[in-house]
């Protein structure tokens, strides 16, 4: 099992937590706002069309809307195998945190 | 919401089609771009439209670089492979490649001289930091039936549209003094160049103040506002400031402050200031608006105009407005001016008129240099195109492979201008090499201004970087297009056929390569003849052996001593005192000759000689009589005038005509025959000749130059006595001289300049056509190698075989030069009208420049072709 990125991660746990609305202007507001950091459009993009290519997210596309000029919005879902890789990542990270998080946050 | 806030929103378009490129969306939903137009919405919101304009663009730009090595490449594997290929085709090559890289090197080395020469040119002025506000207010009209256009004004004008016009901000004026001794303490100099300006002249313009207050240095009379050099020169470690200097014997300045030198980049150039106000002080009738004629028309005016208003406004009704003060001018003197304004930034380039305060450039001489370096990058582009097309069929294979592997066609297109860009850019660094090298030799030969330096001036380096973008593009275009367009099949099979298919084009490319290089040939031939020309006419006079010192602003007994003690010397044939010697342009007055009906005067250029003067100069008379020491009224009513003079009068009986000027009567004595007082550049005007005696009150000082003519033998033994003599005599002044032939040759220096870089230009370009032909010859020659061995067999001689291969480019020639011909005529023509007496343009010329081009080609194509005749058939045909 390949594990995630620390970017793919964060990527996958916006697009579950936005469900319905994760779609890359929303994800982009979203990571800005809880990563306090400046995420550009070409990286939200890159990282969006790997992960599909990855087979770990879904595209759907939706209805053309006026407010974007007649264009489509796409959409993205996690998958199964996103789902399987997401919790490899986290049993991996709870293992390696196992019995250090005393150590770290009380030092 | 209304319609047009939605359009308001929409994304810039060409950005938008950019984005649609980069990004194609099979489905042609374009869901990507739909993303972004929202974040664009967004910041159109919040942030306003040019945020938002401004952050789609940069979304654009962030997006290109991955597109095009990912999109076009393919893939980094690919890139890799691709620069295997061409260093591996570089190294096989190395003729090809020598050629190519050196032939565009040259090109390239000579476009970015001509851009830092062109940078210099039209950095004129440019330093100001009111330069596009400031205009010179210039002069034109109609004076005794001549027309004139003066680059100077009156003192009054300026004045009167500051006083007027609102949107005039301020005003200066210069005038121009003649060389004046200037003394402080032991040092006495001549020194040239010195002006008098208003106190607004250090407000307009911005040369750096070093010491001393700018906003009062000039407002009162008797100061002086001095250089660092002229600071240096007499003042050395000392402070300048309120120092009393004396000009020109017996006037008192005191310096106010020194400003900094005045750039070479300057239309004027200056190295002293006096204040304005010390004319003014002097006589203050001279400089109001009552003033009759509006007193003294050799004023140079400038005036700063409002940020943004249009000086083409003021220029329509300019002349409305000065009716009320050059009307009556017209009444009562006859003479019609109007006035006109030049922005001060086109004045080097563009401004050619009476009494410029320097020597200016020449619009035509830079688009003349311009056209020649585009001309030679060319060549070298040319050269490119057609050796890779002709070397097509060697590399035809790959291409057939390529494709055969997947290869789309606009990969292949990719890789062949990136390998011409790969070429440009090693042919780049190998230029700029080269201009390292030969930087410091055209500093001397050249202009020392030049500077080439890339991260100084921007204009160097965007020129830089567009002729690699151009070169790369053009020069790689034909090649990438044409092979990229090999059919896979055919080319595997071996069908390929490029020689004669696609022949044609090379041939309109090598034909253009000399038709430019005939064009340059022949156009430097003319330039030559007409330099050759102008320098040999006879002019005249004789301007040989004839040394001059300059003695402007001492008096006419001091003048007459010095010539007499030169006299002395056993080198020195004969010595004459005038007010001006060849090569300058003399005053000029308005008189009255007989016979004339009508109020205007006529403008006629005034020259003060004496007796030997003619003499000296070996002139000649051509009616009655020179002037004569014995004849007592020669130094009061007498005049001598030349036949143009004569010419424009009127007259068939010149001789004892009277003519009138500045209220006293002359008689003309004599006739003298026509002579070039001024380059060829100049119609011969028509002159009046006067005498002054030596004890003469003539204001101004009738006689500023002491002419010399010294014997050929032992010439620096005579130089050495006749300075000797000088320091001897006044051993307080400064020691100079010239030669009359040098300084009015030096009127054609710009003529000069232009047939050496010609000469040069057209070097280069026949030197890299040559390689390009030389390359295309033993390509030709390799691809016929089978019909020559074949033709050889079947009984063919080496000569007839050599002038086979001969003949293809001999036909090629006849075609550029009757291309060529009709062009250089049409060019060199308008050239040559700008002279006044102009050279033949002679059909020997067009011919030499044609036989010439002929046999530099046959003498290029000849090694490869007497090669390949010679070549024993059994080499070349036992293979089949």
């Amino acid at each position: 099992m390949e594990y995630l990125t620390r970017k793919d991660e964060i990527m996958m746990l916006a697009i579950l937590r936005l469900g319905d609305e994760a779609y890359l202007v929303k994800l982009r507001e979203y990571l800005n706002d809880s990563t306090a950091k400046k995420w550009s459009v070409g990286n939200v993009f890159v990282t969006l069309e790997r992960l599909e290519s990855l087979g770990f997210i879904s595209p759907r596309i939706g209805e053309p809307t006026s407010k974007r000029g007649g264009k489509a919005i796409k959409f993205y879902r996690i998958t199964r195998s996103g789902i399987e890789s997401l919790k490899a990542t986290k049993n991996l990270q709870d293992n390696m945190w196992d019995g250090l998080t005393d150590t770290v946050f009380n030092d | 919401m209304t319609t047009e806030t939605q359009n308001r929103r929409k994304p810039p378009r060409p950005a938008e089609r950019i984005l649609r490129w980069i990004y194609p969306d099979g489905t042609g939903l374009y869901t990507y771009l739909g993303d972004i137009e929202e974040a664009f919405n967004e910041k159109f919101e919040n942030r306003g439209v040019i945020y938002a304009n401004i952050w789609y663009w940069s979304v654009v730009l962030v997006s290109l670089p991955s597109f095009l090595t990912s999109t076009i490449f393919g893939s980094a594997a690919m890139v890799k492979n691709y620069l295997k290929i061409l260093y591996r085709n570089i190294l096989k090559q190395k003729l090809y490649s020598i050629i190519n890289i050196t032939g565009l090197a040259i090109g390239i080395t000579c476009c970015i001289f001509i851009l830092a020469y062109l940078n210099y040119e039209l950095s004129y002025d440019r330093y100001h930091e009111n330069s596009d506000n400031i205009y010179r207010v210039c002069s034109t009209g109609n004076f005794g039936g001549t027309d004139f256009v003066n680059s100077t004004s009156n003192p009054i004008v300026g004045m009167a549209l500051f006083d007027d016009i609102p949107e005039v901000v301020n005003y200066t004026r210069i005038q121009r003094t003649a060389r004046m001794p200037v003394r402080f303490g032991e040092k006495r100099f001549y020194i040239s160049r010195i002006f008098y300006a208003d106190q607004s002249f250090l407000d307009i313009f911005s040369f750096r103040m070093i010491k001393g207050d700018r906003t009062t240095a000039l407002t009162d009379p008797n100061t002086v506002v001095i250089t660092e050099d002229m600071a240096a020169r007499y003042f050395g470690d000392e402070d300048p400031l309120n120092k009393v200097i004396e000009i020109a014997d017996n006037s008192y300045f005191t310096v106010t402050g020194v400003i900094q030198n005045v750039p070479e980049n300057s239309h004027f150039l200056f190295t002293m200031l006096l204040s304005f106000e010390t004319q003014i002080s002097q006589n203050p009738q001279m400089f109001t608006k009552a003033t009759p004629n509006w007193g003294r028309w050799t004023n140079y005016t400038y005036i700063l105009l409002e940020e943004g208003y249009d000086y083409r406004q003021l220029d329509l009704k300019i002349n409305d407005w000065a009716q009320q003060f050059v009307g009556p001018i017209k009444d009562q003197a006859n003479i019609i001016i109007t006035f006109f304004l030049q922005p001060l930034t086109s004045i080097h380039l563009n401004s050619d008129l009476r009494r410029e305060l320097r020597v200016n450039g020449s619009i035509g001489y830079i688009y003349a240099f311009a056209l020649t370096a585009a001309f030679i990058l060319l060549i070298a582009c040319i050269n490119f195109m057609n050796l890779s097309t002709a070397r097509s069929s060697k590399r035809a294979r790959e291409v057939g492979m390529r494709k055969v592997f997947g290869a789309y066609k606009r990969q292949l297109i990719a890789q062949f201008l990136g390998e011409s860009f790969l070429y440009t850019l090693i042919s780049l660094v190998l230029a700029m090499i080269m201009i390292e090298l030969l930087e410091p030799l055209i500093k001397v030969n050249f202009n020392s201004n030049i500077s080439v330096n890339y991260t100084e001036i921007p204009v160097l380096a965007g020129g830089v970087a567009f002729i690699l973008i151009f070169v790369g593009f053009f020069a790689g275009s034909y090649p990438a297009f044409f092979l990229s367009k090999f059919n896979s099949i055919n080319v595997l099979k071996g069908n390929l056929n490029t020689g004669a298919r696609h022949s044609s084009f090379r041939k309109i490319l090598v034909t253009s390569q000399f038709a430019i290089s005939i064009c340059l040939i022949v156009g430097t031939g003319i330039i030559l003849n007409q330099v050759k020309y102008m320098k040999n006419i006879d002019l005249g006079f004789n301007k040989e052996q004839l040394l001059i010192l300059p003695a402007s602003g001492s008096s006419p007994l001091i003048i007459e001593t010095a010539k007499n003690e030169m006299l002395n010397i056993p080198g020195v044939i004969k010595a004459a005192k005038s007010n001006v010697v060849p090569g300058r342009r003399p005053p000029g007055y308005g008189v009255f000759p007989e016979g004339h009906e009508g109020t205007s005067a006529f403008m006629m250029e005034q020259i003060n000689i004496e007796p030997d003067f003619l003499d000296t100069y070996q002139m000649e008379i051509a009616e009655g009589r020179g002037f004569s020491e014995e004849m007592i009224t020669d130094t009061s009513t007498a005049f001598l005038v030349n036949e143009t003079a004569v010419e424009q009068f009127g007259w068939t009986d010149p001789i004892g005509k009277k003519i009138n000027s500045f209220g006293r009567e002359y008689t003309v004595i004599g006739v003298l025959k026509d002579f070039h007082q001024q380059s060829l550049h100049y119609r011969i005007e028509g002159t009046l000749f006067r005498y002054f005696p030596h004890s003469s009150r003539f204001r101004g000082l009738p006689y500023g130059y002491i002419t010399l003519k010294v014997s050929t033998e032992n010439i620096t033994g005579t130089m050495q006595k006749i300075e000797d003599k000088y320091r001897e005599l006044y051993p307080d002044r400064e020691y100079s001289y010239f030669f009359l032939d040098e300084n009015y040759d030096m009127q054609y220096a710009a003529e000069d300049k232009l047939s050496q870089v010609i000469e040069l230009f057209t070097g280069l370009a026949i030197f890299i056509g040559c390689l390009g032909l030389f390359g295309l010859a033993s390509f030709t020659a390799q691809q016929r190698t089978r019909e020559i061995g074949i033709r050889k067999v079947l009984g063919s001689t080496i000569s007839e075989v050599t002038i086979l291969l001969y003949r293809e480019f001999i036909i090629l020639i006849v075609i550029a030069v009757t291309i060529a011909w009709p062009l250089t005529y049409f060019f060199m023509n308008g050239w040559i009208q700008s002279f006044a007496y102009q050279s033949m343009i002679g059909i020997s010329v067009f011919i030499f420049g044609a036989l010439l081009a002929v046999l530099i080609a046959l003498v290029t194509v000849s090694y490869q072709s007497i090669k390949a005749a010679m070549t024993n058939p059994v080499d070349t045909l036992r293979y089949e």
